[in-house]
């Protein structure tokens, strides 16, 4: 009887202790379950007929004619219990060639090692999320330019194989229902943002709202040297296919030094989705603080920056079309983008085509065509340009 | 108690259970709402249930195309993480409220589409979400049929919101399983333009109940005969998921 009862004791050890370690797993499972990873390389060429202006004189910008990369990017995430870490460094190497008028050309060959992500998140609670690091933050529904983003409203789609830089944040995100969530963001610094545009630190509370059929998000923003702003997007699903959406900013006016005002800007928008699979969008953008008459230089000269992460575009006036279908036979992703400048008439039509060959390989093919007079905004630094490489993902 | 008592009693019972199971003619059959409603939680209406699908574009039976995503889903919301091919690996698209969004690694941000964009084959975003055809359509039963030796309810669905990714679709129900195991899809025009079959090899456990899930849909485009387009769902499981899962901000970066 003794006997008998001990094997039952000791079989039910064995099954109490099977399923404590079936319920726990170890810390190796966990950070085995919560691992993944995504290897990217990407090797391209770049074509860029470059044009002489007056905001490129003899290409005093030193816009490269030729350009071979290669860009090794690993993408690192980690989920374990209330944490997570995000972790994307990269690794560049370019080679390009510069043509002056009248000169040898310039050959350059740069190589650089740097983390464009990479973040540090914990979830205290179900409802509260706190971030910090660097994170190349992007929201809202419009395709040519995000105004309501207080911090980089320049979206990268013209060409999305080109990343985007991350800046660095904190980040508390409350997640008051499935419906209604509330972000404080403090921009703490630049990241990678390239030094030749301004950089405005700026802190911002976003609130977002889901409902049947809607989104809407409102962002107020303050930014070193500026005025308080109040920014915002929304989308309405009118249909299956038919999705409006507007998103825009206003704000008042600084009178400090050197600093472009930012006014008021509002982006319209329609997408809509045939039964047969692709999807047309059109815009209007509307941009108060643009500059509408004088040449090009001027408007960049007024605004004190070539390049400003939050005011990509110089005018008052855009339109946009574009046209995107998936898997054409099965193979081939494009997207067509028009953007028609209203004030100078200039444009840009920039084809992006995606082949994919097997489970790793993309070919990648990016024509653009720029037209224009030499004063205006598209029509002052290319005349064409050609991106074509290859990317392998494991 | 006696025992020519509780003889007596036995009787009565099993009298009234064999009452009970008779089909009577005053019986009232299941409403169509009923009947979509049992079909629809095949389908993923469950709050809190995590799967796999494996989408399959196929050719003259041979596999051309291949996607795999980690689905997420509470009630009609769902948020999906591709995991194969390595090309796709990280790609996400997520539904909230019919709102849905999709982001792929290299892209800055997530991008809103509408359900009835191409996934692959025939396969639109929107085949991939739970089903709720007993709120989002108005039934009209049509005469009954039997599809491969099953009885079948048949219902006219025709859409009464426009959020929904087919306008009108034809829906076979078993009689007996309660699944719905054939739909043809029809444009606003009413020209037939896809179809669908379903299996339910799945079974999850809810509130202590075992019952069958949908383990595969094959898509038939009407235009390619020959090209067929198969999600396969795996490995479903109740899993308490909180609003974070869905929350745009938080999900897609």
């Amino acid at each position: 009887m003794r006997k008998r009862l001990s094997l039952c004791v000791a079989s039910l050890c064995l099954t109490w202790s099977a399923c404590a370690a079936q319920d726990a797993p170890t810390l190796g499972q966990e950070i085995s379950d919560g691992f993944y990873s995504r290897i990217n390389g990407l090797a391209y060429g770049l074509y860029q007929d470059t044009l002489s202006s007056p905001l490129n004189p003899d290409n005093g910008l030193g816009i490269a004619s030729n350009q071979a990369a290669f860009q090794f990017r690993p993408d690192f995430n980690l989920k374990l219990r209330a944490f997570e870490f995000d972790l994307r460094p990269r690794f560049y190497w370019t080679r390009s060639r510069i043509d002056y008028p009248g000169m040898a050309p310039e050959r350059k060959i740069e190589h650089k090692v740097f983390l464009n992500e990479g973040s540090i998140r914990f979830r205290p609670h179900d409802r509260l999320t706190l971030s910090y690091g660097r994170e190349n933050l992007q929201w809202g529904p419009a395709a040519l330019v995000s105004p309501s983003n207080p911090f980089n409203a320049n979206n990268g789609k013209n060409n999305p194989n080109i990343e985007q830089p991350g800046l660095d944040y904190a980040r508390a995100v409350y997640v008051a229902s499935s419906a209604v969530t509330v972000s404080l963001i403090d921009n703490t610094g630049r990241g990678r943002l390239d030094p030749i545009n301004r950089y405005r630190k700026a802190r911002a509370v976003k609130f977002d709202f889901t409902g049947d059929k809607t989104f809407v998000s409102l962002i107020g923003s303050k930014a070193t040297g500026e005025g308080s702003r109040i920014g915002g997007f929304a989308g309405w699903n009118v249909s299956d296919a038919l999705l409006l959406h507007a998103e825009g900013s206003a704000g008042r006016k600084s009178n400090g030094p050197g600093v472009a005002p930012r006014n008021r800007q509002l982006l319209t928008g329609a997408s809509y989705t045939l039964e047969s699979g692709p999807t047309l969008t059109a815009e209007y953008f509307f941009n108060k603080d643009g500059c509408p008459d004088a040449p090009i230089q001027t408007c960049l000269q007024r605004r004190g920056a070539l390049l400003d992460p939050v005011l990509p575009l110089a005018r008052r006036r855009y339109a946009m079309l574009q046209f995107l279908d998936t898997k054409i036979a099965g193979k081939l992703n494009l997207t067509a983008r028009f953007i028609r400048n209203l004030d100078d008439v200039s444009s840009q039509f920039v084809v992006n085509a995606e082949y994919e060959l097997g489970n790793h390989w993309q070919i990648l093919v990016v024509p653009a065509h720029y037209r224009g007079a030499a004063d205006s905004e598209f029509g002052s630094l290319l005349h064409r340009s050609l991106f074509v490489g290859a990317s392998y993902t494991y | 108690m006696t025992a020519p008592y509780r003889t007596r009693r036995a009787w009565g019972a099993t009298a009234l259970a064999i009452f009970m199971s008779l089909p009577s003619p005053g019986r009232a059959e299941p409403s169509s709402a009923d009947i979509l409603k049992a079909a629809d939680e095949a389908r993923g209406s469950v709050d809190g249930l995590a799967w796999r699908v494996a989408i399959e574009s196929s050719e003259n039976d041979r596999v051309t195309d291949r996607l795999v995503y980690d689905i997420k889903v509470r009630a009609f919301d769902f948020a999906g993480v591709s995991l194969e091919p390595p090309k796709y690996k990280g790609n996400k698209i997520l539904m909230l409220n019919t709102n849905m969004w999709f982001y792929k690694p290299g892209l800055s941000r997530p991008v809103p589409i509408s359900q009835r964009q191409k996934l692959m084959g025939d396969a639109a975003y929107g085949d991939i979400a739970a089903t709720n055809y007993a709120e989002n359509y108005t039934a009209t039963r049509l005469p009954d049929e039997v599809v491969n030796g099953e009885e079948c309810y048949v219902f006219d669905l025709k859409a009464n919101i426009d959020k929904v990714t087919y306008d009108r679709i034809t829906y076979w129900v078993s009689k007996k399983r309660q699944l719905g195991i054939k739909a043809e899809y029809f444009t606003v025009s009413g020209k037939k333009f896809k179809s669908a079959w379903m299996d339910y090899a799945n079974t999850v456990k809810v509130n202590g109940h075992t019952r069958p899930f949908l383990s595969r849909i094959a898509l038939r485009g009407e235009l390619m005969n020959t090209e067929v387009t198969y999600l396969k769902l795996a490995n479903p499981h109740i899993e308490a998921i909180p609003d974070y899962v869905f929350n745009l901000n938080l999900f897609m970066r």
